[in-house]
C-alpha cells in the first residue's frame, strides 16, 4: 500500500503532464501546425467533459440505488448527438456565423443583442454551475479520503486538499484559458488537455470494469446472474422518472455552459459533428457499460454500509489492485478537473462580457471616448472571474459541509440550466420568439426551479422553514413547493422539472405571442432561423459621425494594436486609400462589430460601437431585404431576364437600322446617278435646242422657234420642279416651314386634292371612290400642306397601280382622338421588304423614269405629317397598296362653331 | 441563397435527401424505442439492461452509417430544402 504522499506526488505529476500537453498543443498551434489538433477525434473527446466526477464515481452509486435509471443521464445526450442534423448542426452554424462567445451571448444576440438577457442567462449559469463545481471538489476530497483511510494515515488537513485543488485549477485555467481574448479563437491547449483526460477517465473506468467482471466476478454471465439476484424493488423502472430524466439530460446537454463552450465555441469544423454524432454516443455507452456490474459486485462483495459512490475506488483497493486503484483515482481526478476548467472558462467569458463590461461601459458613459486599456481590463475581468467562480465553488462546498446534500446537486443543476432550453430552441426555430417572451420564460422557469427544487434541496429549515416545506407558504396547500397546484402524486424531481419547464414554456410562448419585437430582434430572428439560407452581418449602421480614428483607438484597446491596425488597413486598401483610416461605411462598421463580438460578446460590441457611431437603424427595408432574400434573388433574375430581352430587342432594332442604312446608302448611290441623269436629260435638251436657236441665224420658221422654245421652257420647268422638291424637303426637315393652321372639313381637303390631280394624264385612267364625305369631320390643320400629301398619295396610285382597272378607294375613320384617312388601290401593293424604304428620300421602287418624280414625294409627305402632328404609313394587308394618313384630333375643335 | 427550385433530383441528390430524412428520424425512433420498456412492464433489470445496451449499439451504428455520408456534405448541402 502506497502512502498518501505518493498519491499526492502522482497527482502533481499528472497535473504537470497536463500542463505540458496543453503547452505543447499551444506551441503547435502557434507554429501553425494544427494537424491532429483539429481532428474530429479531439473534438469528440473534448465533449466528454459532460462526464464529470459525478459520472465517474456517482453513476455507480446511482446504479446501486436505482438500477438502470442511471443510464438515462447518457441516453438523453445520445439522442441529441444522433439527431445532430436537426439541432446541433444548426446551433454550431449559428454560433459560428454570429461569433457567439457563450450560450448567454447566443441568447442575447438572438433577442436583439439584449444586455439584460445576457445578464439573466449568466446569472442562471453561475447559480446552476457553482454547486456543480463544489460537487467536483467534494469528489476529489472523498477520493483522497479513501486512500487516506486505506493507508491508515491520519491526514490532518483533508478538507484543505479541496482548496489546493481549487487553487491549482485556477492557475491552470487562467494560464491556458485566457491566453487570447477572442473567445472564438480555439483554446487548443485546454482542449487537448481535456481530450487526454477524456482518454484517461474512459480507460480507467473500463479497466476497473474489466477487473470487476473478469477478476472479481466470473465473466458476463455471472454478472448478469448477480444483477438478477440483486434486483431490488428500488430498481423497478419508474416510467415518469425514466422519461423525465431522458428529457432532462438531453436538455442539459444542450444548455450547459461548458457543453456549449466545447461543442459550439471550440468547434473548428462543422464536419466534426458528423463524427461526434456516433463517436460520442459510443464514448457514453462505454462509460456506462460497466457501471451496473461494478455496482452489483460492489454491493455483493463490499461490507454493508460502504458508500456505493466510491465503489470504483474501493473495489480495487479492497482486493489488492493498487495500481488499478491509482488509475481509477486519476480517472476521477480527470473527470473533476476537466469539468471545472471548461466550466470556469465558459462562465468567466460570460461574466466578463455580460456583467463586468456592460457595468464598466455604463460607468464611463460620461466620457465620449473610451479610454484605458479595455483589453487589459477584459483579461483581468476574466481572470478574476475564474478565480471567483472557483472560490464560489469552494465556498459552497465548505458551507454545505460536503455532505449527502451535494450528491443530489447534479440533477438540480441540470434542471436549472435546462430553463434556457425554451428560449434557445424557440429562438433558433421560431421567428416569433421575442425578447420579452424569452425573459418571461427564463425568469418564470428559474423562479419555479428555485422554489420547487433548489431552495428545498438545502434541507429543512435551511433556507425554507419546515412548515413551508410541509404545508406550503402561509398554509396555502396549492403553493406547496413539492406539490404545486395540488399535484401531490409526482416524484419530487419529476414535479420540479414538469412545473418549471411547463410554466417556462407557457410564459415564453404566451408573452412572445402578445409582444411585438423591435426591428433588430426581428432581423436577428430571421438570421437565426434561416441561418442556412443566408448568413450575413445584421444591423445597418447609420450616421457617419464616427471618426475612423476614434474607432481605431477603441478597436486597438480591445483587439490589440496589431490586429486592429490590420483590419483598418485592409479596409482602407479595399477602399483604395493609403494608410490606416478607411471611410466609415456601414459595411465597415458591421465588419468591425463582428470582430469585436468575438472578443466581448454581441451586446457589448454593439453597445460600444453605438457609443461612438451613434446608433444603428434597422429599417423596414432591411427586414424585408432579409426576409425576402429569396424573392429578391428571383426578382433580380427576372430583372436580368427583362434586361437581356431588352438588349436583344435593341440589338434587333440596331440590325434593322443598319439594314436600312445600307439600303439607303445603296439607294443614295443609285439616286445620285439617277439625279445626275434626271438633271442631265433636261439640261441636254435645253443645251441642244438653245444651240439650234443660237445657230439658226434668224432663218428659222416661227412655229419651229416656238416649239423649240417651248421644249426649253418645259425642260427648265422640270428642272425647277426637281429643285423645288429638294428645297421643300430641306426646308421641312430643318423645321423652317411655316404652317397656316385652320379649321377645315376633311372631305373638302380630299376633294381639293382629287381636283388638283384630276388634270394630270396619269390619273385619267384611275377611278377614285371617294367616301371621305361619309364622315363629316373638322380638323385643325394646314389644309394646303395636307392637300399636298393627299395629292402625292393619289398621284402615286395613278402612276404605280398596275391593275387593268385601277381603282383607288379613299375612306375616313375616326378613332379615339385621331382621324385616319386610308388610300387603298387594287394594284399589287408594295413588297414587304421595300415597305421600310418607301418613305426615305431618293427612294424609288421602279426605274420608271416616266414616273417623273425624283423619289422625294413620300419623303416630303412624311415630313409634312410630322410637322402637322400626324403620321403617314403603309397599311399592309389591304389587297393593294394602301397608305394611312393619321391626323390628331383636337377635341375642343371637333365641332365647328355653329 | 437557395438553389433554384427543382422538383426532381438526380439519383445521388435523391439518395442524399433520404439520408437527411433518416438522420432526422433517428433520434425520434431512438426515443420511441427507449420508451418501449415502459409499455412492456417490468421484465427485470437484467433484460432491461440487455435491451438498452443492444439498442444503444444499434443507434450508434446507424448514426455512424448516416454520419459518414452526411459528414462530407455538411458544408455543401447546408439548406433545409424540402423538395425532392
Amino acid at each position: 500500500m502506497f502512502s498518501f504522499n505518493i498519491l499526492v506526488f502522482v497527482c502533481v505529476l499528472y497535473v504537470a503532464l497536463l500542463f505540458l500537453v496543453a503547452f505543447g498543443a499551444e506551441q503547435r498551434a502557434n507554429d501553425g501546425k494544427l494537424g491532429w489538433l483539429r481532428s474530429p477525434w479531439v473534438y469528440t473527446l473534448s465533449l466528454s467533459i459532460y462526464c464529470t466526477a459525478w459520472t465517474f464515481y456517482g453513476a455507480v452509486g446511482y446504479a446501486a440505488r436505482s438500477g438502470l435509471e442511471f443510464a438515462t443521464i447518457y441516453l438523453g445526450p445520445t439522442l441529441v448527438m444522433i439527431g445532430w442534423w436537426w439541432l446541433l448542426r444548426r446551433l454550431v452554424r449559428i454560433g459560428r456565423t454570429q461569433r457567439s462567445t457563450s450560450i448567454a451571448d447566443l441568447v442575447s444576440s438572438r433577442y436583439g443583442k439584449s444586455t439584460s438577457l445576457g445578464v439573466l442567462v449568466t446569472l442562471m449559469a453561475v447559480v446552476g454551475t457553482t454547486p456543480y463545481i463544489a460537487l467536483q471538489l467534494q469528489s476529489v476530497v472523498l477520493s483522497f479520503g479513501v486512500f487516506a483511510a486505506a493507508s491508515a494515515e491520519t491526514v490532518r488537513d483533508l478538507p484543505n486538499s479541496a482548496a489546493l485543488v481549487a487553487a491549482g485549477l485556477t492557475v491552470f485555467t487562467i494560464i491556458f484559458g485566457t491566453r487570447n481574448l477572442d473567445a472564438n479563437e480555439r483554446h487548443h491547449g485546454v482542449v487537448t488537455a481535456i481530450a487526454l483526460e477524456a482518454v484517461v477517465k474512459l480507460v480507467a473506468l473500463l479497466a476497473v470494469g474489466a477487473f470487476v467482471v473478469w477478476g472479481l466476478a466470473d465473466g458476463i454471465g455471472d454478472v448478469l446472474t448477480r444483477i438478477n439476484a440483486s434486483d431490488l424493488p428500488a430498481w423497478q423502472l419508474k416510467p415518469d422518472r425514466w422519461t423525465t430524466l431522458i428529457f432532462l439530460s438531453a436538455a442539459a446537454f444542450i444548455c450547459l455552459p461548458r457543453m456549449f463552450q466545447v461543442m459550439v465555441v471550440e468547434n473548428s469544423d462543422e464536419r466534426h459533428l458528423a463524427t461526434a454524432s456516433w463517436a460520442f454516443p459510443l464514448y457514453l455507452m462505454l462509460m456506462s457499460l460497466f457501471v451496473l456490474p461494478i455496482a452489483v459486485v460492489g454491493l455483493d462483495l463490499l461490507p454493508e454500509g460502504s458508500n456505493p459512490d466510491l465503489f470504483v475506488l474501493t473495489l480495487p483497493l479492497e482486493f489488492g489492485a493498487e495500481s488499478l486503484a491509482l488509475l481509477s483515482f486519476l480517472g476521477g481526478f480527470s473527470s473533476a478537473t476537466s469539468m471545472v476548467i471548461v466550466a470556469a472558462i465558459a462562465l468567466s467569458t460570460m461574466m466578463s462580457n455580460h456583467i463586468v463590461l456592460p457595468l464598466w461601459l455604463n460607468f464611463r458613459k460620461s466620457g465620449a471616448n473610451i479610454s484605458g486599456d479595455v483589453r487589459f481590463l477584459l483579461l483581468t475581468a476574466r481572470r478574476i472571474s475564474i478565480a471567483a467562480i472557483l472560490a464560489l465553488g469552494y465556498a459552497y462546498y465548505r458551507i454545505s459541509g460536503g455532505g449527502e446534500a451535494l450528491a443530489a446537486i447534479g440533477l438540480i443543476s441540470f434542471t436549472g440550466v435546462a430553463q434556457v432550453l425554451p428560449a434557445l430552441i424557440g429562438g433558433i426555430f421560431w421567428r416569433g420568439a421575442s425578447r420579452s417572451g424569452a425573459a418571461a420564460g427564463l425568469i418564470v422557469g428559474f423562479a419555479v426551479w428555485g422554489y420547487t427544487m433548489f431552495v428545498p434541496s438545502f434541507g429543512e429549515s435551511a433556507l425554507m422553514s419546515a412548515r413551508v416545506l410541509s404545508e406550503g407558504p402561509w398554509g396555502i396547500g396549492l403553493l406547496h413547493p413539492r406539490a404545486l397546484f395540488g399535484f401531490t402524486g409526482l416524484d419530487p424531481l419529476v414535479h420540479a422539472v414538469f412545473w418549471s419547464v411547463t410554466l417556462n414554456l407557457i410564459s415564453f410562448i404566451a408573452v412572445s405571442l402578445v409582444s411585438f419585437p423591435s426591428p433588430i430582434e426581428r432581423l436577428q430572428g430571421a438570421q437565426f432561423v434561416d441561418v442556412f439560407d443566408h448568413s450575413r452581418a445584421t444591423g445597418r449602421w447609420t450616421g457617419g459621425a464616427a471618426q475612423a480614428e476614434d474607432l481605431l483607438i477603441m478597436s486597438q484597446r480591445i483587439l490589440g494594436a496589431a490586429e486592429a491596425q490590420q483590419i483598418f488597413q485592409k479596409q482602407a486598401n479595399e477602399q483604395g486609400r493609403q494608410g490606416y483610416l478607411p471611410d466609415v461605411t456601414p459595411e465597415f462598421i458591421a465588419k468591425l462589430e463582428s470582430a469585436l463580438t468575438g472578443n466581448v460578446g454581441s451586446a457589448t460590441a454593439h453597445a460600444m460601437l453605438a457609443q461612438i457611431v451613434g446608433g444603428t437603424s434597422v429599417s423596414v427595408q432591411d427586414l424585408m431585404a432579409v426576409a425576402d432574400e429569396t424573392a429578391q434573388m428571383l426578382e433580380y433574375s427576372n430583372q436580368l431576364e427583362a434586361k437581356s430581352a431588352e438588349l436583344s430587342m435593341t440589338a434587333q432594332k440596331l440590325r434593322d437600322a443598319n439594314e436600312m442604312l445600307t439600303q439607303i446608302s445603296i439607294q443614295k448611290d443609285a439616286f445620285l446617278s439617277q439625279i445626275s441623269h434626271e438633271l442631265r436629260t433636261p439640261m441636254t435638251s435645253i443645251r441642244a435646242f438653245s444651240e439650234i436657236l443660237m445657230n439658226s441665224d434668224g432663218d428659222m420658221p416661227n412655229e419651229e422657234l416656238a416649239r423649240y422654245s417651248g421644249i426649253i421652257h418645259e425642260e427648265s420647268q422640270r428642272l425647277t420642279r426637281l429643285l423645288d422638291d429638294l428645297l421643300d424637303l430641306s426646308v421641312l426637315e430643318n423645321g423652317q416651314v411655316s404652317l397656316n393652321f385652320a379649321e377645315v372639313q376633311l372631305s373638302e381637303v380630299v376633294e381639293r386634292a382629287i381636283r388638283a390631280v384630276g388634270s394630270s394624264p396619269d390619273i385619267a385612267r384611275l377611278r377614285i371612290e371617294n367616301r371621305a364625305a361619309e364622315l363629316p369631320i373638322f380638323v385643325n390643320t394646314d389644309p394646303d400642306r395636307l392637300a399636298q400629301v393627299f395629292i402625292n398619295v393619289i398621284s402615286n396610285a395613278g402612276k404605280y397601280c398596275e391593275a387593268d382597272m385601277p381603282t383607288l378607294a379613299i375612306s375616313v375613320s375616326q378613332s379615339k382622338n385621331r382621324v385616319q384617312i386610308d388610300f387603298v388601290d387594287n394594284g399589287q401593293g408594295i413588297p414587304a421588304k421595300s415597305r421600310g424604304m418607301i418613305f426615305e428620300k431618293f427612294s424609288r421602287l421602279t426605274d420608271q423614269a416616266s414616273a417623273g418624280g425624283a423619289g422625294l414625294g413620300l419623303a416630303i409627305c412624311r415630313e409634312i405629317m410630322v410637322r402637322l402632328g400626324g403620321t403617314i404609313g403603309y397599311l399592309p394587308g389591304q389587297g393593294g397598296a394602301a397608305f394611312r394618313v393619321t391626323i390628331p384630333l383636337v377635341k375642343a375643335k371637333n365641332k365647328p362653331a355653329e | 441563397m437557395k438553389p433554384p427550385y427543382s422538383r426532381f433530383l438526380e439519383r445521388r441528390g435523391y439518395k442524399l435527401r433520404r439520408y437527411m430524412d433518416a438522420a432526422r428520424l433517428l433520434p425520434i425512433a431512438g426515443l420511441i424505442l427507449l420508451l418501449v420498456p415502459l409499455m412492456l412492464g417490468s421484465g427485470g433489470t437484467r433484460s432491461l439492461t440487455i435491451f438498452v445496451f443492444v439498442l444503444w449499439v444499434i443507434l450508434i451504428g446507424a448514426a455512424a452509417f448516416i454520419g459518414r455520408v452526411l459528414g462530407a456534405e455538411v458544408n455543401r448541402y447546408s439548406g433545409d430544402e424540402g423538395e425532392d
